[in-house]
């Protein structure tokens, strides 16, 4: 632990977490190839970091004064040799370099390691056409040794007069911005000029508070939902009774938690399984259907047309060819 | 249509990620040195078990010790169509790292058995009842 390699991942624990403290969720901890403590909590917290990511995302959608916005991160123009000859404030911003550290470099030594090889084949591929323009996943690295994974549109200029063969590298991100109900208020008696102010009211209605307790007892029903895929599953009021709590809790917090319905989830889940065991093996598609939960095959080939597009059978000819030898 | 499965049967194959072995009635699964593995890696996976296990249910045994990362979506695919055609699971884990991954995976899963050891005996000794209900 005491070693100079492991104080510098110790360090960038640290920096992650602070990270967090500060409410800065998009950024993640360098990886290495050890097996050891230090890497298991480094990959503890990035998942964790990912996990509180995703539940701030989802927040937006239901909260009535929070809304989501698109915004340009980072914007970096390359010349014909991939150096850096311009950047947004952005970029200092979130990856904490000065302006004098980053014109002038290579762009690629602010990437990670890990997408060296993404943005080679990205670049060659807008350079070599025919399309010109391409979203890459880049991890950058940070001047605090931190990673920050970006979603990236490339765009390559071969014959514009005064882009000729230069690059543009920008990333979005997508976040909540909060809108007070003021404000609202505001642009609507602007918008009805002295009229009936009319607040948007929460289509969704009042948002589900769970506690911690609820969350373990939905993640155990979810449990027993997964383990007993293929069996008829017990009515609501039943599943929710046996794992002792009442339908409107459970119905509302799944929902909550997983963005869906029970049933859409153990629907999901059925026909998620029979797709694969269509795909990739020879098994009677009755048989599948019955295996998954599915009453009867034609019940299955309904749902599946209706989310896939395209009927069991259908699947089973085409995968046939690609997956099985015959004689 | 006058077309019938070869019925191959391989004892063993492997892709850029993993290898598979089948022994004893039970499979071997074992990642390679510095795997990551996103959502095309964990479908490539998926899709070469269950075309390597020809429809038959299995207990596998599955080696992760060489296995650096994982995305979310891949956990997410292993957790519902990872699990198919498996009767029981047995991790072998030796490092931190991957004892992590496999408790994680755990938390999420329950339509089967699975236990995590740190010794490949123990591991084989759990999987061998399961290995007797199914043969090749």
């Amino acid at each position: 632990m005491d070693k100079l390699e492991n104080s510098h991942r110790l360090e960038n624990l640290y920096q992650q977490l602070f990270a967090m403290l500060n409410g800065d969720y998009f950024q993640q901890i360098e990886r290495t190839n050890s097996k050891d403590h230090l890497e298991a909590l480094s990959v503890l917290v990035n998942m964790i970091t990912e996990q509180i990511r995703g539940s701030i995302m989802r927040l937006g959608f239901s909260r009535p004064f929070y809304s989501y916005t698109v915004v340009t991160q980072m914007l970096f123009f390359l010349d014909r040799s991939r150096n850096i000859i311009k950047m947004n404030n952005g970029v200092k911003k979130l990856l904490h370099y000065e302006e004098n550290d980053i014109l002038g470099l290579t762009f690629k030594k602010l990437l990670y390691t890990d997408s060296h090889k993404v943005w080679d084949q990205g670049v060659k591929g807008i350079i070599s056409g025919p399309e010109r323009e391409t979203t890459l996943q880049l991890s950058f690295l940070t001047n605090y040794g931190l990673l920050f994974p970006a979603q990236c549109k490339v765009l390559y200029f071969p014959d514009e007069q005064y882009l000729n063969q230069k690059i543009i590298v920008t990333s979005i991100k997508v976040s909540l911005q909060r809108e007070a109900p003021e404000d609202i208020l505001n642009l609507d008696l602007q918008k009805t000029h002295g009229g009936r102010t009319q607040i948007p009211k929460n289509k969704k209605g009042h948002k589900y508070i769970l506690n911690t307790l609820d969350i373990e007892m939905i993640h155990s029903i979810k449990k027993y939902i997964v383990a007993h895929l293929n069996e008829s599953i017990p009515d609501i009021l039943d599943l929710a009774h046996t794992m002792g709590t009442n339908e409107y809790k459970l119905k509302n917090g799944f929902k909550e938690l997983y963005g869906m319905t029970v049933f859409q989830f153990i629907k999901d889940q059925r026909l998620r399984k029979a797709h694969t065991l269509i795909q990739y093996t020879n098994k009677k598609i009755g048989y599948i259907a019955r295996s998954v939960g599915f009453k009867q095959g034609n019940h299955l080939a309904r749902e599946f047309k209706k989310r896939y597009g395209y009927t069991p059978t259908e699947l089973r000819l085409l995968s046939s060819h690609l997956n099985y030898y015959y004689i | 249509m006058n077309r019938f499965f070869l019925n191959i049967m391989k004892k063993y194959e492997e892709n850029e990620f993993a290898s598979f072995r089948l022994e004893n009635g039970i499979l071997h699964i074992v990642y390679k040195e510095n795997v990551n593995l996103f959502l095309g890696d964990a479908m490539k996976v998926v899709a070469q078990r269950l075309t390597f296990q020809q429809g038959k249910v299995y207990p596998i045994l599955c080696n992760i010790r060489g296995l650096r990362e994982i995305s979310k979506e891949a956990r997410g695919y292993f957790a519902v169509e990872g699990t198919l055609l498996i009767n029981a699971l047995a991790f072998v884990s030796k490092t931190p790292l991957s004892t992590i991954f496999t408790k994680i995976y755990i938390n999420d899963i329950s339509p089967f058995r699975i236990k995590m050891f740190t010794d490949e005996t123990s591991a084989l000794e759990f999987l061998h009842p399961f290995a007797q209900a199914v043969s090749r």
